[in-house]
């Protein structure tokens, strides 16, 4: 049995496998109550192994799965970041397991560590270290669900080139671009707010905005939460919004916010086709849900003249359809993203590493050394 | 027609008079360019004019381009060279402007409020703008916009996705520069290409020692381009940051203690090229010490982003104009004097038709055009300089119709130029 937690700014949530099933509860931010539940649902029946989603891992968590262990979670949460509450909450959470669930394995999967491989001409941005703090990096987001599907796609199936663009649509899309499976540039940035339009991320803007909004007046939080909370997809189509509201509302505002979508997202595969000089590869992972299938069809489209050759989609193993005929210039797959299926598959793999304290203590002496 | 032209830089100001006969045959009468303007240092102003195969140079204080201008008027009257109307550099026009406009009174407000959209620019044309009034009071003055020339992009390409108030308010759009650089490429485009204006499709990158930027350009007209609402977004630049998360600005005022006009002077002054290497702002230097044991790794550094950052513009492009491209060109001081940028840039691309041939793109000439792609490429790959004095004075030859009947007009103030009067 494992069970596998995320958090969030209001509360905790878990899924207990077993058996191949599934228990999806939600709590509120009361350990004690979740220590509860969770004893509960598991009828007496030891659990093996816990998994905790981080969000931002920072220069600590360096591999996406990787046993907890405290100098990794010290400065959990603490981060500089748009969310730090649900990092926040995940440090007390996994301290709190820790010591009430003595006898399971506690396991970190860390949505940032994925993109801690970028070469460091991808991660920089192009200003000066101030006093070496070397925080303003290119962090990553979905590094577990684009990690998960170049793993579902390796091996027996050879699906992969050397050259594969991931591409993860929800809410908040990003793209990622791989060489060999090594990253080599993302969408992603600092925050969460970088990259591509969300659902309440501006994307990326122009530096003078914030510069403006400031000299009006605003506090650096109401340009945070202008720029996190109150734009993106919300903006354009006017009301708060999902990806799947924006795909499949006919009004006009809504195809406004999915023309800029689409735009963007093009964009962004030509700028990751131009670092690795090609596609031959490109997974798109997201939700099933309504409209997901004709946003797909439409990004095949933009490709077209690549030499994207769409077909009527063939079902692969794990669940996986090829979009594209056998001619097709790029081949292209989906995947559908389930983030508890997601967990379960990158604890599964094995990919704990039992040298991470190693790694991690380096990684500190290394950062007090440049302190 | 005589057309006197100023372009004003951030330590320069650069003016010429061309003799407008028609927009194809055009001769320049004068060049002329203050150096040093408003720098403090050991290394003197300076003032240089190229008339009648003779060049002057004069070194005198100009603390400021209103001295810059004043000297420039004073040497044109001294010599008596007659000018009929005068062009201005106007770097961001906002919505003010989306096409070239006379400088009549309704004008000169739109210019002032244009002021505060591009600080560091607008106001140098400003104040060159009414010292010129000032000298040459009775004809006609007008002015080409950088950003009007993006007037035809999309709202999908310009529309920033922020709430709609803060969009009203502050008129947030993607306004994009270099327009007149990129007007005078477009205008010799048919020629080079043998193809209709309207037919042409290409994406052009705008490399200059100060400002960089990219533009897609679809059925003759920009559909993209990678600056934004200001000159400092998408590539990296010699001094500028280009294209940064928004929150890494809010975490140097939080965390690193600065107020935001200090962290606007490290994007603007301290970053790009600068901010990487450490120790030089010139692609030159950078690439020259790629292999110093010293300097190695912070130039490689500084050239692979610089490099990365235009290609992926170049790579976004691609897909904004579906594969559709007559050519790739390369313009202004790095686009055309650094062969070593454009072979790294293109040796990723041919997945979009382009090939370099290295050879003719070593062998290309920095001060004419040359074609230097390969025989395979499907696309043709140009370096060439831009003329933006030169479009500035077509396209006041083109308002004014060409010509201007100087015996009837007013003659400059000359007694409060020769005085030295502002």
């Amino acid at each position: 049995m494992i069970v596998l937690v995320q958090a969030g700014p209001t509360g905790i949530e878990y899924c207990l496998v077993k058996d191949n099933k599934r228990t999806v509860r939600r709590t509120g931010l009361d350990l004690d109550l979740l220590k509860e539940k969770i004893q509960q649902d598991a009828q007496g029946v030891e659990i093996a192994v816990f998994g905790y989603r981080v969000e931002n891992g920072g220069d600590r968590i360096l591999r996406s799965v990787m046993d907890v262990a405290p100098s990794l979670i010290a400065n959990l949460g603490e981060e500089f970041q748009i969310d730090m509450d649900s990092d926040h909450v995940m440090k007390d959470c996994i301290n709190f397991c820790r010591r009430h669930f003595v006898v399971s394995r506690h396991v970190l999967l860390c949505e940032s560590a994925f993109l801690r491989a970028l070469p460091e001409h991808a991660r920089r941005f192009a200003i000066r270290d101030e006093k070496d703090d070397q925080t303003i990096r290119r962090c990553g987001r979905h590094g577990l669900a684009h990690e998960w599907a170049l793993d579902q796609c390796r091996g027996d199936q050879k699906v992969l080139g050397p050259r594969t663009i991931t591409l993860f649509l929800g809410d908040r899309s990003n793209l990622i671009a791989l060489q060999d499976g090594a990253p080599q540039a993302s969408s992603d940035g600092f925050s969460e707010i970088d990259g591509v339009v969300s659902s309440y991320g501006a994307g990326l803007i122009d530096t003078s905005i914030v510069f403006q909004l400031l000299s009006s007046g605003k506090s650096c939080e109401e340009v945070k939460e202008i720029l996190s909370t109150q734009s993106g997809l919300l903006a354009l189509a006017g009301t708060p919004c999902h990806l799947e509201d924006i795909l499949t509302r006919k009004d006009a505002k809504a195809g406004f916010a999915r023309e800029i979508l689409t735009y963007q997202i093009l964009k962004y595969i030509g700028s990751c086709a131009a670092v690795l000089g090609g596609v031959d590869t490109i997974l798109f992972v997201g939700e099933p849900g309504a409209g997901m299938k004709d946003l797909i069809e439409d990004l095949l489209a933009g490709m077209s003249f690549l030499g994207v050759q769409p077909s009527s989609g063939s079902r692969r193993s794990k669940g996986i359809t090829q979009l594209t005929g056998k001619d097709s210039g790029i081949t292209a797959y989906y995947l559908p993203y389930d983030r508890w299926q997601v967990m379960e598959d990158l604890l599964e793999r094995g990919d704990t590493h039992a040298a991470g304290e190693a790694a991690a203590s380096s990684a500190i002496s290394t950062r007090a050394d440049r302190e | 027609m005589h057309i006197l032209v100023f372009n004003g830089g951030s330590s320069s100001l650069s003016y010429k008079i061309f003799n407008f006969e028609s927009p194809e045959k055009i001769t320049l009468i004068l060049k002329g360019k203050a150096y040093r303007v408003g720098v403090k240092g050991t290394q003197a102003s300076y003032i240089e004019n190229c008339y009648q195969g003779r060049t002057d140079k004069e070194v005198v204080p100009i603390p400021d381009h209103k001295t810059a201008a004043v000297l420039a008027s004073q040497y044109i009257v001294t010599h008596k060279i007659p000018v009929d109307a005068v062009g201005h550099r106007f770097v961001h026009g906002g919505e003010y402007f989306s096409r070239s406009a006379i400088l009549d009174d309704a004008s000169l407000k739109k210019v002032e409020a244009c002021l505060p959209l591009a600080p560091l620019h607008n106001p140098i044309s400003f104040h060159v703008i009414q010292e010129a009034k000032k000298v040459f009071s009775d004809i006609p003055h007008y002015l080409v916009i950088d950003s009007a020339f993006h007037a035809t992009i999309p709202a999908k390409a310009y529309t920033y996705p922020l709430p709609e108030e803060i969009v009203e308010r502050y008129k947030y759009r993607r306004f994009g520069f270099h327009g007149i650089s990129y007007s005078y490429i477009s205008h010799k485009m048919p020629q080079i290409l043998q193809k209709p204006a309207g037919k042409i499709n290409m994406i052009v990158c705008h490399l200059g020692t100060g400002g960089a930027s990219v533009m897609a350009v679809k059925d003759g007209k920009s559909v993209d381009t990678s600056m934004g609402a200001s000159p400092n977004s998408g590539l990296i630049m010699s001094t500028r940051s280009g294209d940064i998360d928004p929150m890494a600005i809010l975490y140097m005022i939080e965390e690193g203690g600065h107020t935001p006009a200090e962290v606007e002077n490290i994007l603007n002054n301290k970053s790009g090229l600068r901010g990487i290497s450490g120790f030089s702002s010139d692609i030159s230097d950078i690439v020259d010490n790629r292999a110093d044991p010293a300097l190695g790794v912070q130039a490689n550094l500084a050239f692979d982003m610089y490099i990365q950052r235009l290609r992926g513009y170049i790579g976004s492009f691609v897909m904004t104009l579906e594969g559709k491209m007559d050519a790739l060109v390369f313009t202004d001081d790095i686009g055309v004097n650094n062969p070593v940028v454009r072979e790294k840039v293109c040796a990723s691309l041919a997945w979009a038709g382009i090939v370099i041939d290295k050879d003719k793109n070593q062998r290309a000439p920095k001060d004419a055009q040359a074609f230097i792609q390969a025989s395979s490429s499907k696309v043709a790959i140009i370096s060439m300089p831009t003329e933006e004095e030169l479009m500035i004075c077509i396209e006041g030859g083109r308002m004014l119709g060409g010509r201007y009947d100087r015996v009837s007009a007013g003659r400059p103030d000359r007694d409060r130029v020769l005085s030295g009067q502002r």
